[in-house]
């Protein structure tokens, strides 16, 4: 159980905190890191595999996320359970093996549909490609996901780490995060000294280098039968998406919905497209993760943050080398 | 703590690899380049023996550090580039 006492405050009432649990109506899909039952360690049979704490007795029962080419937990000392699981950015993930995506945890992304993560986005601030956090996808089709967009400050690609709830096109590659149609924020353009523009005042500033949940939910035929809403919330509060679509640039938050193709399995640190393709992967850290198949509300999106969201004596180490915090959620 | 390292190996070499010495899961999962000529392997400490066997020598291949490696994978030889 990772909640304090403290969230029985009239303050954290205050902000909309009307439970100590996360939400459970319409949860298919959660995944603890320092839960035995949802991950058992890193040895034995079970040490690949990545399990969902619901779906007992539901289609989503066995629908595990499998930890694939050498993804590291960072352990925590007191409870020998993984504070998080930490990807590398080269080629490890989680997620259904290639050729048996359907034995994986998969979700009608036609629907509704609610995906929360914890998540320190570290690889974001160096490559001016675009890189999946976890996205709905499969191999030579489109996929929706929450994703990041790094560049160079100042450089052709405009803004820099840029988050974005975003889907891939299909031209061939299936999911490259090509078409980052919903960029919503930018992280550390405060102030531009080239242009003399100041903060982005329409977006949260957060940081690289912070756990922060990051949330995306779909609002299926949202503005009419061909237009799904999306809508971005960081730690619980909306992150709110420009009017004006643009490929590149921030967009609105309606998408035509026939971008999306019904199954797709779940890959967290990076979105697998073939065998020889061209998967884009990510180096972050993992927390908590948890998919619904309804649109959460505000306040039910701002109770999961508060009750997943857990103190700093859950930090683990760091070393000269990497600095990195190896531990589990800031408040 | 050991240094995570990478080489790379060519994709007609991925049947000397012995996945309990390196950190990838196994073959179905691995990561090729973008025109499919090329793979990699990383593992902690030293160079695995399958390596040895590919060379048939004492040298073995290059090294990368993570870091070096990230920034190779970010080349268009590993990474479709975007063209706008």
């Amino acid at each position: 159980m990772h909640i304090t006492d403290w969230f029985s405050t009239p303050w954290a009432s205050l902000l909309g905190h009307k439970s100590k649990s996360i939400v459970t109506d319409g949860l298919i899909g959660h995944w603890d890191p320092s839960d035995p039952n949802s991950y058992a360690g890193n040895s034995g049979l079970d040490m690949h595999n990545y399990n969902n704490l619901v779906g007992i007795g539901t289609e989503f029962q066995g629908k595990k996320l499998n930890l694939f080419n050498g993804i590291e937990t960072s352990w925590v000392e007191e409870t020998t359970l993984p504070a998080s699981f930490t990807s590398d950015g080269s080629s490890d993930y989680m997620g259904p093996g290639l050729g048996y995506e359907t034995d994986g945890f998969v979700i009608d992304t036609d629907k509704d549909f609610t995906l929360s993560m914890w998540i320190v986005p570290f690889s974001i601030d160096s490559t001016s490609n675009n890189r999946w956090f976890a996205s709905f996808g499969a191999i030579n089709y489109q996929g929706i996901g929450l994703g990041g967009r790094g560049g160079i400050e100042r450089g052709a690609w405009g803004n820099s780490g840029r988050y974005a709830v975003s889907y891939g096109n299909d031209q061939g590659g299936g999911m490259w995060m090509e078409e980052v149609v919903r960029g919503s924020k930018t992280i550390y353009n405060h102030f531009d000294e080239e242009t003399g523009n100041g903060k982005d005042v329409n977006h949260n500033y957060f940081g690289f280098y912070d756990w922060q949940m990051l949330s995306l939910t779909k609002q299926e035929g949202r503005y009419g039968t061909g237009t799904d809403k999306l809508t971005l919330y960081i730690n619980g509060m909306e992150d709110r998406l420009s009017i004006s679509a643009g490929m590149l640039g921030p967009g609105g938050d309606g998408v035509e919905n026939d971008t999306f193709g019904s199954d797709k399995a779940l890959y967290i640190g990076g979105g697998m497209q073939t065998i020889y393709g061209y998967p884009i992967m990510s180096s972050n850290m993992y927390g908590i993760i948890l998919v619904y198949d309804r649109v959460l509300k505000p306040s039910e999106l701002r109770q999961n943050f508060l009750a997943t969201n857990i103190s700093k004596k859950y930090r683990g180490n760091t070393s000269e080398d990497d600095w990195r915090d190896r531990g589990y959620f800031y408040y | 703590m050991q240094e995570k390292k990478f080489i790379i190996l060519d994709a007609s070499e991925v049947d000397y690899i012995d996945f309990s010495e390196v950190l990838e899961t196994e073959l179905g999962t691995m990561r090729f380049s973008v025109d499919g000529t090329k793979t990699f392997v990383k593992y902690l400490g030293d160079q695995p023996d399958f390596v040895f066997e590919i060379t048939n020598d004492l040298i073995g291949r290059k090294e990368y550090s993570h870091k070096e490696f990230l920034e190779i994978l970010e080349g268009e030889e590993w990474t479709k580039q975007y063209s706008r």
